[in-house]
């Protein structure tokens, strides 16, 4: 046993003795890249390799210019909805209806291995009726009122385009600013660039719900944090009656006990991290020094007795429903409202292969009051010009039926060349529509921003440099918006 | 060699004279098409020259004094000269061909040209005269400076204005205008006039005595007359000269010149076509007006603050600082700080005016939710740099909102939630640079508003109102996990809206919101019924009716063991799926119930111990479409011995008519009470479909074939003129039995009670 225990600690410390020398490696290689020719060519690459040292290049934990927006509210549309049927009009698809998608419109673009071998792609014109709303005179299918009735709040984004086609990268993408899985997620990035607001919640929080249309997964690889410190991760919420489990104290146990055992805990976990130094140690005393905060914090915040009832009307009464959108949403804007800077909304059941009218009529009642309602909500309370809403999926659908297409029924395929997105409140302009698709709804032809420029903005908007949040791991610095991106300023108001 | 460089110098002359004829004639020069090419050579020729006479000025400079270098001195200037008057000369042929910006190119020509003449100058002077060597450094310090200044001029009209010092100059602050505040002719027209027509029609050129720069100035018009006319269909002058093809003379703004966009010409043409209005601002134009989305666009809705005071003491923030009351900079170097206060139990006034070391650098302060006093607002009228202020659902009453008046830049103030009253609220109005107030809830009548909103500038959010809106409430959730009981068990119904009433029924009808009778945790489970419950309350619409079977199985059978099977596609967990005490939803699918089609189901129950049962609960299914009916026929046998079996209940359940519900179908068998230690059961499926179901299918099959057939004639068709053959579907080539055997009806069962 005791041989045991000492053979351990021989090994831990040779483990460390390695990581210091691995450490000095490190430093001496990067510093011989300071010899005279490779500085020269250095300057002309990197071009602050002389001003600044690189671990002082980011201030975390504030932003690097005065924000727009200080949160934001994600109403993540999982499954891709259909932006044909919900905003971006196309009377050609009706007045074409059945009739073949030109090779001229399609020019021999990747599709998904669904229709790939179809030997038709027949146009589906929308089976919904579009109007022109507000200002900007916005057109909206009938399949969303609450949503038409404040169009004079959002900016819509008809040119989105994604480069994934299926629905796990193009979300992975969405999320994380790659479509490999082992980046951090964008509400880890804004906690690691701009801290929590309010200590006693944390950061990121994700909040799930179900559609009845057919679902794609979600999973907690959206709101890793990656690279980033752990602290940063995305704290999922459960979706029944009680969002965060086990949050009293248990019988026999009284607020000054429960301190005083995280105290000695503390201490424990203390001592082991001036042995070991692994981070993961302190992160572990954070989070449960959070944990005790949360347990006053969050009751008062998941209670919803206290809402009045026109609250209740606004949202719909199924937001009083655990695990519903609309309950997602009036819990999000109470969270945004108590200082959380990132809160992810996820809802499942967009994916309509098949039986596209029946199943996005469904899933449109789901979401549209209450998304709605949010903004309208946030408005009233001063809120909305410091909150960023988003809603969107993580691509569009196809123009062309997928299966067999009737007069009145249709399915839609992927597509990740155009998608409209909406965003609300935070800086964004009001009441206009950004971007235009052809006359098919296939291709972009004018202003086409990318996942990488939408992430661009949204950190220019919380006063974020997106090419100055970086982070180093193995070797090279990472950023949300990988090495492109550009801030879309027409969006910015 | 003198020789030589006499004729060079002779011919340099020449092309110098030549090009100062041509210099003075160039506005009457027509260039044929083969000198073009002579022309288009002068960006390639402009590098010698520039070299050459570098090359010479390093030369004199850093040369070591000795016999050729008098020479080579001279060479190089006499070269430098020869490049240099006929790269001016390309350049005047190239300044003939249209797209250049003539203003640019007028200058660019001039010192090319003059580069030409000093040059030779230069040499004749320094061949002819012996002059000193300080000379020759200080004219080719001159030559150098002229030599950037015209390259840089041709730059600009390659590259655009200031190529050169662009990446170092700071780009000019555009003044930020509001769109709230924003004029439609200053802060939209203008800038368009400004962008494209005022190079030439400015007070100094006035081209066409038209002068654009102000608006007394444009309403005068030029020598053609006024610039427009909304009496005339094409709007008059301005429109008509816009709209001209660019290749016509009258074009404007002319040929070579920048270009409107689609979208400035709609902002003139709808700026005229509305009366070309001085004073309007854009936020009295209609919400669907073109000029104001357009305006839209293009202005700011938010104008950037600027906070000019110094920043506080980084270790008082510091100290301040704790997880109640956070404090920030609203950006990394900013003085500006935002203050937030959370958690209600732990704020108090001391909370509040232990800022004070920092009360000139708070911009924004959050006390949303805070029991915020009355008195408190005299604390925080010293934070005198505050632009927002969050009092939302605080403790205050309004009476002493008059306080805040003391914020000199106070612009948007919360008071959602409060006690504050319409008459308080009137001294906001007071209140130098308030922009929004959010007054949602808190009690103030929409009358009472809208006198506070016609007086002054300010914004009152109102927010949504729920008088007059009715929306639909959800179904009552049947919390049971359970829905076969073994013993009584309560209901448990419940609604998360507050007040709502749950109506239910035991009886299968469909409760109604006034006569049924209202839920008060006092249903029990004691026998089989069906629950049919939906939520009621004043204000709202009733909910949908949501409904579930409730069984008792008071004697859970100990096996049960079918003695014909099951079809192998719905064979669930055989016998042990009747007595497993779940019930499944009524999807065939689900994979938990038995179907059978083929046999009649017949099961054998065995209880160790006898029972005395009085009924038999069978739970079907029926779904038309999926041809599962209840069965024809139930026979329930019991007895203490399995081999004398008495027949205890015979029923036939009542036949599916059109219009029945797919749903679940429990039959219940009472019979009168008898000792068993088995039971029975045979269920007959029904022979046949009805007749009713039958018609529809065929009336059904025949329009299928029939859209078939059209299909195929269109694919036909298609294929005579050469499009892809559509293949024929295989046909069905399965027996006529087998495909009848597809028409036979099914009985579908997951669980048996017994009682």
């Amino acid at each position: 046993m005791e041989k045991d225990l000492a053979n351990k600690k021989f090994v831990m410390n040779k483990e460390f003795f390695e990581h210091r020398l691995n450490m000095n490696r490190r430093r001496f290689l990067s510093r011989l890249s300071l010899g005279i020719g490779s500085a020269a060519l250095g300057s002309l690459l990197i071009p602050d390799l002389f001003q600044s040292k690189e671990e002082e290049a980011l201030i975390t934990g504030l932003p690097d210019f005065a924000p727009k927006a200080k949160r934001i509210i994600y109403l993540f549309q999982n499954g891709a909805p259909s932006q044909l049927d919900l905003f971006d009009y196309k009377p050609m698809l009706q007045t074409m209806h059945g009739e073949d998608l030109p090779a001229s419109i399609r020019m021999g673009q990747r599709l998904t291995g669904m229709t790939a071998n179809q030997k038709k792609f027949p146009l589906a014109g929308t089976t919904f009726k579009f109007s022109e709303y507000g200002q900007a005179r916005a057109t909206i299918s009938e399949l969303l009122p609450y949503t038409a009735s404040v169009v004079d709040d959002l900016c819509i984004v008809k040119s989105m385009f994604t480069e994934a086609i299926n629905h796990d990268p193009a979300l992975t993408f969405f999320q994380t600013g790659a479509q490999v899985g082992n980046r951090a997620s964008m509400g880890s990035w804004l906690s690691y660039g701009l801290g929590s607001e309010n200590k006693n919640l944390p950061a990121f929080c994700v909040l799930l719900s179900k559609g009845k249309g057919n679902g794609q997964g979600v999973y907690s690889k959206l709101w890793s944090n990656g690279f980033l410190d752990s602290i940063h991760q995305g704290v999922q919420f459960s979706s029944g009656e009680n969002p965060v489990l086990y949050l009293n104290n248990p019988e026999g146990m009284d607020k000054t006990d429960r301190r005083r055992m995280l105290d000695k805990l503390a201490e424990l976990n203390q001592e082991n991290y001036s042995e070991f130094g692994d981070p993961e140690i302190s992160t572990k005393i954070q989070q449960y020094e959070m944990a005790y905060r949360m347990q006053t914090a969050v009751p008062d915040i998941t209670d919803m007795k206290k809402e009045p009832e026109s609250i209740i009307k606004m949202y719909g009464a199924e937001s009083l429903v655990p695990g519903t959108f609309a309950a997602n949403c009036l819990l999000a804007r109470k969270l945004s409202e108590n200082g959380v800077r990132f809160v992810q909304l996820y809802h499942q059941g967009w994916d309509a292969h098949d039986n596209l009218p029946g199943q996005i009529k469904g899933q449109c009642k789901d979401v549209d009051q209450a998304s709605a309602a949010l903004i309208t909500d946030l408005k009233q309370r001063g809120l909305l010009d410091e909150t960023l809403v988003i809603w969107g999926g993580e691509f569009g659908r196809t123009n062309y039926c997928q299966g067999k297409l009737a007069k009145d029924n249709y399915g839609r395929d992927h597509h990740p060349r155009c998608f409209t997105v909406w965003m609300a409140g935070g800086g964004v302009k009001p009441g206009i529509v950004h971007g235009e698709t052809d006359e098919f709804g296939y291709n972009i032809v004018k202003n086409p921003v990318h996942v990488h420029d939408f992430h661009a903005t949204i950190l220019n908007l919380m006063g974020l440099d997106h090419e100055k949040l970086v982070y180093k791991h193995q070797g090279r610095r990472y950023r949300l918006t990988d090495v492109s991106g550009k801030v879309v300023k027409d969006l910015i108001a | 060699m003198t020789r030589w460089k006499n004729a060079f110098f002779n011919i340099t002359f020449a092309l110098n004279c030549l090009l100062l004829f041509l210099l003075l004639l160039s506005d009457k020069m027509v260039i044929p098409a083969w000198l073009q090419v002579g022309g288009r050579m002068h960006p390639l020729l402009l590098h010698f020259p520039i070299a050459l006479i570098v090359l010479y000025v390093l030369w004199i400079l850093f040369a070591v004094s000795n016999s050729h270098y008098k020479q080579i001195a001279s060479d190089l200037l006499l070269l430098s000269s020869i490049t240099s008057v006929i790269t001016a000369l390309c350049g005047l042929l190239l300044s003939r061909e249209p797209g250049y910006d003539p203003d640019a190119l007028q200058t660019h020509k001039w010192a090319g040209s003059i580069i030409a003449f000093l040059l030779i100058f230069w040499y004749w002077i320094s061949t002819a005269k012996n002059v000193s060597r300080w000379f020759n450094i200080s004219a080719s310090f001159v030559m150098l400076i002229t030599i950037i200044v015209a390259g840089d001029l041709g730059a600009a009209i390659t590259h655009g204005e200031n190529f050169l010092m662009a990446p170092i100059t700071p780009e000019k602050e555009r003044k930020t205008v509001l769109f709230e505040e924003a004029f439609v002719y200053a802060d939209v027209v203008q800038p368009v006039l400004e962008a494209k027509c005022l190079s030439c029609h400015n007070s100094k050129k006035a081209k066409g005595e038209l002068v654009m720069e102000t608006a007394g100035l444009l309403l005068k018009g030029g020598k053609d007359g006024r610039l427009w006319d909304t009496t005339k269909a094409d709007l008059g002058l301005l429109m008509q000269r816009i709209h001209l093809p660019e290749d016509e003379k009258e074009h404007m703004p002319p040929s070579g010149k920048p270009q409107l966009t689609d979208e400035e010409m709609v902002i003139l043409e709808r700026w005229i076509k509305g009366g070309a209005d001085m004073n309007k601002k854009v936020i009295e134009l209609p919400p669907s007006d073109t000029l104001r989305t357009i305006a839209y666009k293009r202005l700011k809705a938010f104008s950037e603050e600027k906070y000019d005071f110094t920043a506080a003491n980084e270790n008082t923030i510091k100290k301040l600082n704790n997880t109640n009351r956070v404090i920030y900079p609203i950006a990394a170097k900013s003085p500006a700080l935002v203050v937030n206060f959370y958690n209600s139990p732990y704020f108090g006034s001391k909370q509040l005016a232990e800022l004070a070391d920092i009360d000139q650098q708070v911009v924004e302060l959050n006390l949303s939710k805070m029991p915020v006093k009355d008195e408190d607002l005299k604390t925080i009228a010293r934070f005198t740099n505050l632009r927002t202020l969050n009092l939302n659902y605080s403790a205050i009453t309004g009476n002493t909102l008059d306080q805040l008046k003391k914020l000199p830049l106070l612009k948007s103030l919360s008071l959602t939630g409060t006690a504050v009253t319409a008459k308080q609220l009137a001294v906001l109005q007071e209140f130098p640079k308030l922009r929004s107030v959010f007054i949602w809830n808190t009690g103030i009548s929409p009358t009472a508003l809208a006198a506070i909103n016609k007086q002054g500038k300010i914004h009152f959010e109102t927010g949504f109102d729920a008088a007059g809106v009715v929306m639909k409430l959800t179904p009552p959730i049947i919390a049971n996990g359970d829905s076969i009981v073994t013993k009584p068990v309560a209901v448990q119904l419940k609604h998360y809206v507050p007040g709502t009433a749950i109506r239910y029924t035991t009886d299968g009808t469909d409760p109604d919101s006034i006569s049924s009778p209202i839920f008060k945790n006092d249903l029990q489970v004691q026998k089989m019924f069906e629950l049919k419950t939906r939520a009621v309350k004043p204000g709202w619409y009733s909910s949908d009716v949501v409904s579930r079977y409730f069984f008792t199985s008071r004697y859970v059978p100990d096996s049960i063991e079918l003695l014909k099977p099951a079809d192998a596609k719905y064979k669930a967990k055989e016998g042990r799926t009747l007595n497993d005490l779940v019930k499944s939803d009524p999807g065939r699918g689900s994979g938990k119930w038995l179907g059978f089609r083929d046999n009649n189901l017949e099961a054998l129950l065995f209880f160790r111990q006898p029972i005395p049962a009085t009924s038999v609960i069978l739970s079907t299914l029926r779904d038309v479409k999926g041809l599962i009916f209840p069965p024809a026929s139930v026979e329930i046998w019991g007895g203490t011995d399995k081999n004398k079996l008495k027949l205890l209940m015979h029923l036939s359940p009542k036949p599916t008519v059109k219009g029945d519900p797919n749903d679940n179908f429990p039959i219940t068998c009472e019979f009168a009470p008898t000792n068993v230690s088995f039971i029975k059961i045979i269920a007959k499926p029904i022979s046949k479909i009805p007749a009713w179901l039958k018609d529809e299918r065929e009336k059904a099959k025949i329009e299928e074939a029939k859209i078939k057939k059209a299909e195929l004639e269109k694919a036909k068709k298609e294929k005579v003129k050469g499009a892809e053959p559509i293949a024929e579907k295989s046909k069905d080539k399965r027996s006529a039995a087998e495909k009848a055997k597809d028409e036979k009806p099914w009985i579908f069962i997951d669980e048996v009670m017994v009682n």
